[in-house]
């Protein structure tokens, strides 16, 4: 058995084409992502009008000054003139403060414009009864850009936080402050953090279905389980041999996507890593029924590679690689829903970025658990491992 | 062949009855033979006779749909059990290894499933591959990878050796390499069952043969007696040096001893029964003139009698 395994780590080494799909071709994706550069659409250009001037919103501009990529110009008084700068993406001079705390000087687009009205952060509001939070401010920003993780999302989440502080520090939680973009708390996460989960997700499900169905398939296109099953050997050790093999790799196909994820995206990974190994590891063995599947239903290799690309690209697609499946469209959703892959990445996506713990995904980890049992039922059902 | 004389009557294996139906398609139709310890054991027949489902149902790789085999005392139905393949050494028609380990690597694996076991050096040098060890299967000639095929097969020293249409496929001066190294593993006291459709191979290399028909086992015996049991005709082919006239030929064609008579090209080829009587049909043309070289006398083989049994030839 040892030798068994051995034997099949070694050849799937030796073989280009696993290699490719399980490394190549996921830091491949990592890799063209970092050309583009979400980053700089991430940092926040933000024209700050100030027309409160109370001790509470100069503390705000302050505290905004101190996140990194956060750059402010208080050069506007009037939010017409602003808004016209805005509206044409012009480049104007921002401060920026570096890591040695360093107030420096850049040329860029503004993004967001932020106005503190009259009577921000004026305590003798506070006895109004309203339930209505008395601060309010106003954010303008472009509405083309308005992903996840646009400037004015982040505007927003950095309000939220700098005003939480102050929540607690002056009214022991009472809600103060609002923003007008208010509820969506974003903690900090960008783009790239999104992505991570998708394509470690991703990787997982290529390398599973595509690996597992060629693997097999060609074994059976040349005869070679035909030829095992003429030995001693009980066929259920090749293949178990062949998950273990498939696992090693998955393990090290997540090492390298977290790397990359790390060294090249620079994204933050909030949650527990070894829960992202574990979820990874039970992840697996859905994909590898399903390429068992499309193994069985082709005569070689070549077709059991294709049809895995049927199985794997509406996933791909559908249950949110690249982006979150909110804005898909009702039905599709609800199909999307409903794929193998979308519970891992949404369990993922929970733990990478909501530090949840292997509690709270208990849900989407029973989905998997039901897409296993399913697919690996109908896997036994329809491959042959002996002829008529 | 001395070694099978002396061994004789041992019985290695037995087949009882064995039947496999395919959608009320009878492949194999309850045929029985007994291969004796130490014999070169052949099936012959076209493509399509069943010999292939025969050996796979005996290697345990189909199921058969009644009929029984007897390895060793043990009775087994349908097909032989997991635990007797330790016994035996499969060589598949057209089957190939693992595309990305090395012959060494190979034969180490396959040899890692049997408690007993040749070492992989040791059967590498049986068939002159010592020095390719460190190879993918597929950087090798055709020969070689048929060559590593079979002698994959006795990895772990079996008893039987079962090889389908081991030469299927070659070209007739590695066949007979093959032929060498079948006759070597044999000599090693291994009792071989091998499928061809090629009546030489058969011919030259088989104790004892089955013929194969649609399933059925028409005739089972050593090629000589096939030959010898059946009333057979010997063939003879001439050249002349010029050309028979018409009146020659059918002159020639009602020869009392000539039964059957037609041309090959620039070859008259004609049937006798009694091949002592040739100088009575030479002295026949001497007498008409008829100059006559490259005389061929050939005796009767497995095609003919494969013909005789089912009037179509081994070839269709």
């Amino acid at each position: 058995m040892i030798k068994l395994l051995l034997s099949s780590l070694k050849q799937t080494f030796r073989d280009k084409g696993a290699v490719f799909w399980s490394f190549v071709f996921p830091a491949i994706f990592i890799i063209i992502f970092s050309f583009f550069n979400f980053e700089g659409s991430v940092s926040a250009h933000i024209i700050v009008i100030d027309q409160a001037n109370t001790e509470i919103s100069n503390k705000i501009i302050k505290a905004l000054l101190d996140f990194d990529g956060v750059g402010i110009n208080k050069d506007f008084s009037d939010i017409d003139e602003a808004k016209i700068k805005l509206e044409k993406s012009e480049k104007i001079e921002f401060t920026f403060k570096n890591d040695e705390r360093q107030e420096y000087k850049e040329i860029a687009t503004v993004n967001v414009i932020l106005l503190f009205p009259k009577g921000y952060g004026d305590m003798t509001s506070l006895l109004s009864t309203t339930d209505e939070p008395p601060f309010k401010v106003q954010l303008f920003y472009n509405q083309a850009n308005d992903s996840l993780a646009s400037p004015s999302k982040i505007v927003a989440s950095i309000l939220d936080h700098i005003t939480n502080e102050i929540n607690l520090q002056i009214v022991h939680g009472k809600n103060l402050f609002s923003t007008n973009r208010d509820g969506i708390s974003v903690n900090e996460i960008r783009y790239y953090d999104i992505l991570v989960p998708g394509i470690i997700g991703m990787g997982i499900m290529q390398a599973g279905i595509i690996g597992m169905a060629s693997t097999i398939a060609s074994y059976k296109e040349k005869r070679v389980l035909k030829r095992l099953s003429a030995t001693p050997l009980p066929i259920w050790k090749f293949i178990l041999s062949e998950v273990i093999t498939h696992l090693v790799l998955s393990t090290l196909q997540v090492t390298l996507m977290l790397v990359l994820a790390k060294y090249v995206l620079n994204a933050n990974i909030y949650g527990s890593i070894p829960l992202i190994y574990l979820l990874c590891f039970f992840g697996n063995f859905v994909f590898l029924a399903i390429g068992f599947i499309a193994a069985a239903l082709s005569k070689t290799a070549r077709a059991a590679e294709n049809l895995s690309q049927v199985f794997s690209m509406p996933m791909m697609f559908l249950s949110g690689v690249f982006f979150e499946r909110d804005s898909l469209p009702e039905v599709v959703k609800f199909i999307a829903n409903l794929l193998p892959l979308s519970p891992l990445l949404d369990a993922l996506r929970a733990v990478s970025l909501r530090e949840a713990t292997l509690y709270e995904v208990r849900d989407e980890l029973l989905i998997v658990l039901i897409w296993t049992l399913v697919s690996f039922i109908i896997a036994v059902k329809v491959f042959k491992f002996r002829e008529e | 062949m001395k070694q099978y004389y002396e061994t004789m009557k041992k019985i290695a294996l037995k087949v009882e009855n064995l039947i496999k139906k395919y959608n009320g398609l009878m492949a194999v139709d309850n045929i029985s033979f007994e291969v004796y310890k130490g014999e070169i054991f052949g099936i012959l027949g076209p493509n399509g006779a069943g010999k292939t489902t025969t050996l796979e149902i005996i290697e345990g790789l189909r199921i058969a749909t009644d009929g029984q085999i007897i390895l060793d005392n043990v009775k087994m139905r349908h097909g032989i059990k997991k635990s007797m393949q330790e016994k035996i050494g499969v060589q598949l028609q057209s089957s190939s290894y693992f595309d990305y380990l090395t012959l060494y690597e190979i034969l180490d694996l396959f040899g890692s499933f049997y408690s007993r076991r040749i070492y992989p050096l040791e059967l590498l040098k049986l068939v002159k591959l010592e020095e390719r060890k460190d190879s993918l299967v597929k950087n090798l000639s055709g020969g070689q990878a048929q060559r590593f095929s079979i002698v994959a097969s006795i990895v772990n020293d079996p008893e039987i050796v079962f090889l389908d249409e081991p030469t299927t496929g070659l070209d007739p001066q590695i066949r007979r390499s093959i032929w060498d190294l079948i006759r070597e593993i044999n000599k090693k006291e291994k009792t071989i069952i091998m499928t061809t459709h090629y009546m030489e191979e058969a011919e030259e290399l088989c104790d004892r043969v089955a013929i194969m028909d649609s399933g059925k086992i028409i005739a089972l015996d050593s090629p000589h007696n096939l030959v010898n049991k059946l009333d057979l005709k010997f063939t003879i082919k001439f050249i002349t040096y010029k050309k028979m006239s018409d009146e020659q030929k059918r002159d020639f064609g009602n020869h009392k001893l000539v039964i059957k008579f037609w041309e090959e090209k620039e070859k008259y080829v004609f049937r006798i029964e009694d091949p002592t009587k040739i100088n009575d049909i030479l002295n026949w043309l001497e007498k008409k003139g008829i100059k006559f070289k490259n005389l061929e006398i050939l005796p009767p083989n497995l095609e003919d009698v494969f013909l005789k049994l089912t009037g179509k030839s081994l070839r269709e």
